[in-house]
């Protein structure tokens, strides 16, 4: 009788562990399905130059679901890492269907060393020789980029390194993967998602955010 | 008896089963799909990169200066997750110029960027023969960390077994006590 107790009691465990275990994780997959946004106010317009060389005004968009992020050329892991996950989320949703409906906005921030030849560069290493017609790669002249990130938030400081190695050492080794790093503005990784109507509805923000489900808020604010 | 038997196995199969990557399909520098499940049975390691990623360049190095020794313990396989940048013919080059002589591979379609959702590149993934991820290190990561960490995973395998072991006591001691 005791035997039969506790071999009851050890499989009632196992059951109930387990039934928790699937419950948890539905509920994470519910909870990540029934996406919420957010009214953030209203995404101020911008004008400002792509790598064709047209101007290009955020506003002329209006009616699509669109992204804004912000990277340099010369930045090393996080713009690309940022910049790919975008341009992987825009070949998505174009395979998907949603091309049409959606516009990516990759803005240069680096008005001091950056031009359109080396963005026209870094776009075609990050999407390839023919870039997608729903992607802009957007420079400005300083007053533009500072008006731009001042409408929408956006934080950034150039740090002089070629001052700050001169006095630190440093070995070759570990510097081997920041070439080109003598150039290095601080700033956020954010993504911005803006909908039809001009209205920010949701940020994604530093590298760690789920591809998957930036890719479902996207989707979501085009069908609702 | 029967009963019981095939609920504690139905309960070891639930609580054993975890997403394995073998549902994924890449593609090959020949155009060529290739499934993650022919790697089944195999502790391998992907290593998610793109051309134009210089840490990634880096790891590919230490991954051809290292091989002699990896190959003996792991697959190795490197796919590239840019597949917007990253055409057969450029991730072609990469391989050659870096004299690696492992499978190299694109991801077409999206999947190991989906499943894996990687923040920084190179990122690499380790998984035991039964499929599990046991490991993902994110950035340059040298072969001797990999090599150390493959060392620890042997006792790994005993786990299932283990686990097994738990789920069958039961039912030998209600078979005990029941003749």
């Amino acid at each position: 009788m005791q035997n039969k107790v506790i071999v009851l009691s050890v499989i009632g465990v196992v059951l109930v562990a387990g039934l928790a275990s699937y419950a948890t994780w539905q509920l994470g997959f519910l909870d990540r399905k029934n996406i919420e946004l957010k009214d953030y106010g209203v995404a101020k317009d911008f004008n400002l130059t792509n790598i064709e060389g047209e101007r290009v005004l955020f506003s002329a968009h209006d009616g699509k679901v669109r992204l804004v992020t912000w990277i340099y050329t010369h930045c090393t892991q996080g713009c690309s890492t940022i910049g790919l996950k975008v341009i992987n989320m825009i070949e998505k949703l174009n395979e998907d269907g949603y091309g049409d409906m959606v516009e990516a906005f990759i803005i240069d921030f680096d008005f001091l060393f950056d031009n359109s030849s080396t963005l026209t560069e870094w776009a075609h290493k990050m999407a390839g020789e023919t870039l997608p017609l729903n992607i802009e790669f957007l420079l400005g002249t300083e007053r533009e980029i500072n008006q731009t990130a001042r409408d929408w938030n956006f934080y950034y400081k150039y740090v002089n390194m070629t001052e700050m190695t001169e006095t630190t050492e440093t070995n070759s080794t570990s510097m081997e993967g920041h070439m080109e790093h003598s150039i290095v503005w601080v700033h956020p990784f954010i993504v911005t998602f803006v909908d039809t109507n001009g209205t920010i509805q949701h940020y994604e923000s530093g590298l760690t955010w789920d591809y998957n489900d930036a890719v479902d808020v996207v989707k979501y604010m085009v069908d609702n | 008896m029967r009963a019981r038997l095939i609920i504690v196995l139905s309960l070891f199969l639930i609580t054993n089963v975890s997403a394995t990557p073998y549902e994924i399909t890449v593609q090959g520098l020949a155009g060529e799909d290739i499934k993650l499940s022919s790697y089944k049975g195999d502790v391998f390691l992907l290593d998610l990169m793109a051309t134009w990623c210089q840490p990634c360049a880096i790891q590919t190095r230490d991954f051809v200066q290292n091989y002699k020794e990896l190959k003996d313990t792991l697959t190795l396989v490197s796919i590239s997750v840019s597949p917007a940048s990253d055409t057969p013919s450029k991730v072609n080059k990469t391989k050659y110029e870096s004299g690696a002589t492992w499978t190299f591979a694109i991801d077409t379609y999206l999947q190991v960027f989906d499943e894996y959702n990687p923040s920084i590149l190179p990122t690499l993934l380790l998984f035991d023969v039964a499929g599990n991820l046991i490991e993902r290190w994110e950035g340059i990561t040298n072969s001797s960390t990999i090599l150390d960490r493959l060392n620890s995973t042997k006792d790994r395998v005993t786990f299932p077994l283990a686990s097994f072991l738990i789920f069958i006591t039961p039912m030998w001691a209600v078979r005990r006590s029941y003749p």
